[in-house]
């Protein structure tokens, strides 16, 4: 074989052997009329010369393929030739390799190690590695074009393939260690750097790797990895003694000047000093890992940056993370994650965080590795075939030969349909020949005419029979053989057609001589193109469940026109409204949601939700508001007054975002006069944080003894043994998850969740069967408060063994016998009442007071709804809501249905149980009447409710949250206005509670990929590209309380897998003058909190008395205030508090009204 | 050119099958059950293997679990027993095959390094065709035109067969 680079092998490939010149193939090709392949063998390569570069390629050199083959080293490095003197010793070239002006992206360089660059800058001519070119913007070189670049340089009309080259250890001064790209404002195209690493580049300015200089430069960066990259590593010369682009911190791996700018794709940015500075308009950065680029060696003073990105036309679903700052100009957008978590790289920079599966770089077969070079294919017009044509775009391949006697003719055939009914700009045919030896380029070309095929657009393949039948075998995974028989010619091979992704991962596999498979192949490769964008929003398809939403809200017109008509029969005062204000609130929480709830549906007890409670957590005398969310953090919101509020969770220390959580308790524990934080979980460890006093908390968890792990659910603190401290006690709810682990796959992309996720235990399909299998049962927990933030399960001992699925409970005294009692609610059965026993034992009085209880129990509050002094208990039934789709129209009636839809059997309670919601007046004998029909208490899907008096005349109202979500229809929060102790009203569209703010009733649930993993999915089904699900807003937890301490009552309701809704009262603003009284108590000998205490506050005929329970809402305890509106009347006679402790306090002078009344318990009752 | 890499899709939604009766083979009841015979677990995961252009399958052993050293394999025919939920873990050694059944309406592609889930109901005793995965010019390759049969037997039958293919205790 001839081994001198001016000839060409007998395949036309130009060799290269260590100790030859690169460059003399190099001119060799470029002076040959067909032969444009160079390949350089194993070894370093050196500058036999000091010139601007070692090699270079210019106009004469366009449609050159530069191959490495096995590990070829290209350095700049010279020793023997170098001047030891200079600082750039050993280096001896500007550029290693130099790309000039007429280079399109037919020419490429692939697998090279590029090294050695050392500052090194020579004028010289000699050799012209650029002839001159007559062009405006390209008669002079500037000093960039000498000095810029360490590794490659391009310059001008210069659009070269760079491909999995690993260019490390260079440094440039001023910029551009590894590739400067000068494009002198010529942009009608872009270079591709793709598949390449660069390693440990510096620069003493801009762009330790890659830097765009000046106006009008432009390049497209796919699956790249940057790092150890190191800029500003000395003063900027050009503007000393100002610092220059980005004064403070300092410039990135990548920089791009103002009026450039770059496509960055799937790239990794890691361990660099600064990720991206970006002063150019319109990049688009997408899919990119940026972690820790918080690397040394640079002089800027301001901290590192992941990205410094002033005016991209787009960045999305880039992963921003590490000691630095993230987003540096705030311009990023939603679209992307800050603040995201470690990726975890191995030792190929590959994330093996699950969360970045399917962004960041990935190594495709390192430069250097003599294994895995490309296979030398050409295609039917004799061009040579090169695998980076297929970056990004689907693609279709299969094995052929032309002169097969059996079913390959067929095959074709078959695929030169479905090549017609595709765009051949969006998706490339590939047909490669198993018999390269007969299948020639021309026959190739004559095959393909003969078919029919497009054979300018579709690729038909020939090459080397041993590289092929290996590509065939080890690389497609498809069977290749001499044919039987010995038949001279005939080889075996595999009829099946591949279908692969636009980032090269395979789709299916197709049998090519079946027309349903060709169907299906024409189907998914639609699928896997390019959707229209038609809400500008980035999803293909917005689908909207259930999908006659529009149509049927009509409803929610009518309804809101009935009760409006209606407020003439209301006595009691509704003139004033609710406003949602929660976009300038503050209050920016978001609920997140697990795929039981949304994605992977199934009806299981995930989609109860979650609670919100309020406390003063840091004695300013503003209510401070704690939302928990299922799935990744909950929120600490400060109220900063005003209606406004600041996110304090991180400081707080209290976003518990490790767990799937339930409930949260406001409630001062260990007695210090602040209060603590109690979060309930599911099937993680329950968090206990003491409140240190100045709005953070200490997780005292590990040792408190109620950091209780099992399917948790209400939290009630009450002081059950009358010792002054506060116990527990604890819901639980019964097994509803399987032991699988699943992550969250559903979340919205513009709804992201910051920081590590949990992974969660996938619910029971048949969850709700729960109470009928004894092995999921699960028994509630009582506590006992023993001191200093520590508990004793006392559950056995006390015999309050309930073993209902019970997710809510409150704390009562019917008996007034001074000991807390519990209501324990059975979401799947009858509930349970236990007596307190003086706070040694409890006894199940169930049957005996309270014979018939709502079937499906889920909220409860105790209070006295008629003044009368004793405490009745007002109890929400969902799931006897749930035994069929329920048209709007039939919502009042008590769940009649459910009886005859479920059964005895199911309903497994003996036969006796209510239907509906109950209301149990309380006679003030030890006897309940059930009302809830005639005080007009029955509505449909409640939750739990928050009551306060609404309109502040003296009587208590209650809010309803009441809701379903994906995938059932829309559900209205109910609002009951007191009609002066004769019943209740529904109120929620005549107090502007509904609609909701500006009639927006649904909200986005999750989305699917649908041209991809989530094909199988049943929304998928008829659909291509990213599909957005948008389900039903619903609310779960509220609380009612005077969140702008302006004397009225206002409402936060915690909404599943939305934003809250903050609605503030306008009826202190009103024309009528409003007058109430808060209450603050203070324990002493009591629970400092004064849980238990029973109020009464009398104002001439009017009479109120509240227990303070801090039952504050579904999934809540808190710790507010008592509120007592007062109607007309302007002063109060007394107040009378009745401790816990027996204690009692009477006050009835000096009361002023309007304001809030602190009340401490002393041993005297006067 | 470069296979890069293999995305995973999601499993298959369960498909319960009524079995076509192909053709009905009667089979004495047995009133007496043998000697160490094993309990079938509900479902039964069985390994399909594709190599060298036939299926190879993998079932649990006396543990009824699929993945210990217990397991035991057989070649080229699968035996199903009647009343089971059946959950097929299809993969390949080699090549990429296309594992048919079409009297079950049974189909998914075999490729290495990833393991395909298909489940069906047999509710009828029989025997079904394994379809041949077709080849271009490869005649001598199941020269029978199939590349196996799936037998549906009766429970007790199924279990007498298992006994069989466990190594003698």
């Amino acid at each position: 074989m001839l081994r001198t680079p001016g000839k060409p092998d007998s395949k036309g490939v130009f060799h290269v052997w260590p100790g030859m010149s690169i460059q003399e193939a190099l001119d060799a090709a470029a002076a040959h009329p067909e032969h444009k392949t160079v390949k350089v063998h194993e070894g370093t390569y050196r500058p036999q010369q000091h010139g601007q570069a070692m090699i270079w390629l210019n106009s004469q050199h366009e449609g050159i393929t530069l191959l490495a083959e096995g590990e070829v080293i290209l350095t700049a490095e010279n020793p023997e030739i170098a001047d030891s003197s200079l600082a750039s010793y050993p280096s001896v070239v500007n550029h290693v390799v130099y790309f000039g002006d007429g280079i399109s992206r037919s020419t490429v360089i692939r697998g090279f190690k590029i090294t050695g660059a050392n500052h090194y800058v020579t004028r010289s001519e000699n050799p012209v590695i650029q002839p001159p070119v007559d062009l405006p913007r390209l008669r002079v070189k500037s000093f960039i074009y000498y000095a810029d670049g360490g590794g490659i340089k391009t310059w001008g009309r210069c659009y070269p393939t760079i491909d999995r080259c690993e260019i490390y250890g260079n440094y440039v001064s001023p910029c551009a260690g590894a590739i400067s790209i000068e494009n002198c404002g010529y942009t009608d195209n872009a270079l591709l750097i793709v598949n390449c690493i660069f390693r440990n580049n510096s620069s003493q300015i801009t762009g330790s790797a890659i830097d765009l200089f000046g106006p009008g430069n432009r390049a497209e960066i796919r699956n790249c990895l940057f790092v150890g990259n190191v800029a500003n590593r000395g003063i900027n010369f050009f503007t000393f003694p100002k610092p220059g682009i980005n004064e403070n911190h300092g410039s990135g791996a990548l920089t791009v000047f103002n009026g450039s700018h770059v496509t960055v794709d799937r790239c990794t940015f890691t361990g660099n000093y600064n990720g991206i500075d970006d002063a150019g308009t319109g990049s688009t950065y997408t899919d990119s890992i940026f972690w820790n680029n918080n690397a040394s060696g640079g002089i800027a003073r301001g901290k590192r940056y992941e990205m410094d990105v002033r005016n991209a036309q787009k960045v999305s679903n880039c992963y921003l993370g590490g000691d630095t700052i993230h987003d540096l100009r705030g311009t990023l957008g939603k679209n992307n994650v800050v603040d995201a978590p470690d990726p975890e790289f191995d030792s190929e920079y590959r994330p093996t965080n699950r969360l970045y599966a399917n962004v960041g770089y990935r190594p495709v077969g390192s430069a250097g590795n003599h294994k895995t070079h490309d296979a030398r294919l050409t295609d039917q017009h004799g061009n040579p075939f090169s695998s980076s044509q297929l970056f990004g775009k689907p693609w279709v391949i299969n094995f052929i030969f032309t002169a097969c006697p059996s079913i390959c003719p067929a095959v074709t055939q078959n695929l030169v349909q479905v090549h017609r009914s595709t765009n051949s700009e969006q998706v490339e045919f590939v047909t490669i020949t198993v018999d390269p030896e007969n299948d020639t380029s021309s026959a190739l070309l004559t095959y393909a005419k003969k078919m029919g095929a497009d054979h300018e657009n579709w690729k038909f393949l020939t090459g080397e029979r041993d590289e092929i039948w290996q590509l065939c075998k080890k690389n497609f995974r498809l069977p290749v053989a001499e044919g039987a028989e010995s038949k001279h010619g005939i080889i075996a091979h595999s009829s099946k057609v591949l279908l692969f992704q636009s980032d090269g991962s395979l789709n299916n596999a197709y049998e090519g001589t079946s027309q349903e498979d060709m169907s299906k192949l024409k189907n998914d490769l639609q699928g896997l193109l390019p959707q229209p964008d038609k809400n500008g929003d980035g999803y293909s398809a917005h689908i909207t469940v259930p999908n006659n939403f529009d149509q049927t809200k009509g409803w929610i017109e009518s309804r809101q026109a009935n009760q409006i008509a209606s407020k003439d029969e209301i006595d009691a005062p509704i003139n004033f409204k609710f406003n949602d204000q929660q976009q300038q609130s503050g209050l920016d929480f978001r609920h997140h949601i697990v795929d039981c709830a949304g994605k992977y549906y199934k009806a299981a007890h995930y989609d109860h939700g979650s609670g919100i409670a309020v406390a003063d957590i840091d004695g300013d005398d503003l209510l401070d508001v704690y939302m928990v969310s299922q799935f990744g953090p909950s929120g600490l919101y400060r109220n900063l007054g005003k209606g406004k509020f600041a996110d304090i969770t991180k400081t707080a220390g209290v976003a518990a975002q490790e767990s799937i959580s339930v409930t949260a308790s406001f409630a001062d524990i260990d007695n210090d006069g602040d209060p603590d934080l109690y979060l309930t979980n599911t099937l993680s460890p329950n968090k206990l944080f003491l409140n240190k006093g100045d709005g953070t908390f200490e997780d005292a968890s590990k040792n408190s003894g109620i950091d209780y792990n099992e399917h948790s659910s209400a939290a009630v603190f009450f002081d059950y043994n009358n010792d002054g401290l506060l116990d527990l006690f604890l819901c639980v709810v019964g097994e509803f998850t399987t032991d699988e682990l699943a992550e969250v796959e559903g979340t919205v992309e513009s709804h992201p969740i910051a920081g590590p996720v949990p992974k969660y235990r996938v619910a029971f399909k048949d969850a709700f069967a729960g109470h009928l299998k004894p092995e999921r049962l699960r028994s509630s927990r009582l506590f006992q408060n023993t001191g200093q933030g520590k508990f004793k399960d006392v559950t056995e001992a006390l015999g309050l063994i309930d073993k209902g699925w019970s997710g809510a409970a409150v704390p009562v005294d019917f008996n007034r016998d001074g000991f807390q009692d519990l209501y324990v609610l059975n979401m799947q059965g009858p509930d349970s009442f236990w007596e307190n026993q003086a706070g040694k034992k409890f006894i199940n009085k169930s049957r005996e007071l309270f014979p018939l209880t709502p079937w499906g129990a889920m909220g409860a509050k105790s209070f006295d709804h008629n003044n009368d002094g004793h405490m009745d208990l007002y109890i929400t039934d969902m799931h006897s809501d749930m035994s069929r789709i329920v048209e709007p129209t039939e919502e009042k009636k008590k769940a009649l249905w459910a009886a005859e839809k479920w059964g005895d059997r199911y309903l497994n309670d003996g036969g006796k149980r209510i239907l509906g919601n109950a209301f149990y007046k309380n006679n003030g004998s030890g006897a309940f009447k059930e009302m809830s029909d005639a005080l007009n208490m029955e509505n449909f899907w409640p939750w739990g409710l928050s009551v306060g008096d609404l309109n502040a005349d003296g009587w208590q109202d209650a809010f309803v949250a009441s809701s379903m979500n994906y995938p059932l229809r829309y559900g209205i929060n109910t609002a009951l206005i007191n009609n002066n102790g004769k019943g209740f009203k529904d109120a929620e569209f005549i107090l502007g509670l509904e609609p909701r703010k500006d009639g927006i009733l649904t909200t986005p649930w999750f989305q699917l990929n649908a041209s991809g993993d989530d094909r199988d999915h049943h929304h998928a089904r008829g659909q291509a590209g990213k599909l957005l699900v948008v389900g039903s807003k619903g609310s779960r937890s509220s609380a009612i309380f005077d969140l702008d301490n302006d004397g009225d009552l206002d409402i936060i309701t915690n909404e599943f897998g939305d934003v809250p809704q903050v609605l503030l009262s306008d009826l202190s603003t009103g024309s009528q003058p409003i007058n109430y009284i808060k209450i603050k108590l203070k324990g002493a000998k009591s629970n400092r909190d004064a849980l238990g205490a029973r109020v009464t506050v009398t104002s001439g005929s009017l009479t109120q008395t509240q227990v303070h329970d801090g039952q504050s809402g579904y999934l809540s305890q808190s710790s507010i205030p008592l509120y007592f509106g007062l109607g007309k009347m302007e002063k109060i006679d007394t107040i009378e508090v009745n401790w816990p402790s027996g204690a009692q306090t009477k006050l009835s002078r000096d009361l002023k009204i309007n304001g809030t009344f602190e009340i401490i318990e002393s041993a005297s009752s006067k | 050119m470069e296979l890069l890499k293999s995305s995973n899709r999601p499993h298959q939604n369960s498909r319960n099958f009524r079995a076509v009766a192909i053709f009905s083979v009667l089979f004495s009841s047995c009133h007496q059950e043998p000697e160490a015979l094993i309990k079938i677990p509900d479902p039964l995961e069985i390994k399909v293997v594709g190599r060298e252009f036939y299926w190879h399958f993998l079932y649990p052993g006396p543990d009824q679990l699929l993945g210990t050293d217990d397991d035991f394999s057989v070649s080229k025919d699968l035996y199903v027993p009647v009343g089971y939920t059946m959950k097929l873990l299809i993969t390949s050694d080699d090549y990429i095959y296309f594992f048919r059944v079409p009297d079950f309406d049974l189909r998914e592609v075999a490729i290495p390094d990833l393991t395909h889930e298909i489940q069906f109901f047999p509710d009828h005793a029989g025997v079904s065709k394994l379809e041949v995965d077709p080849m271009c010019s490869a005649w001598t390759l199941h020269k029978d035109g199939s590349m196996g049969n799936i037998h549906i037997l009766s429970e007790n039958e199924f279990k007498n067969w298992q006994a069989k293919q466990l190594p003698a205790r």
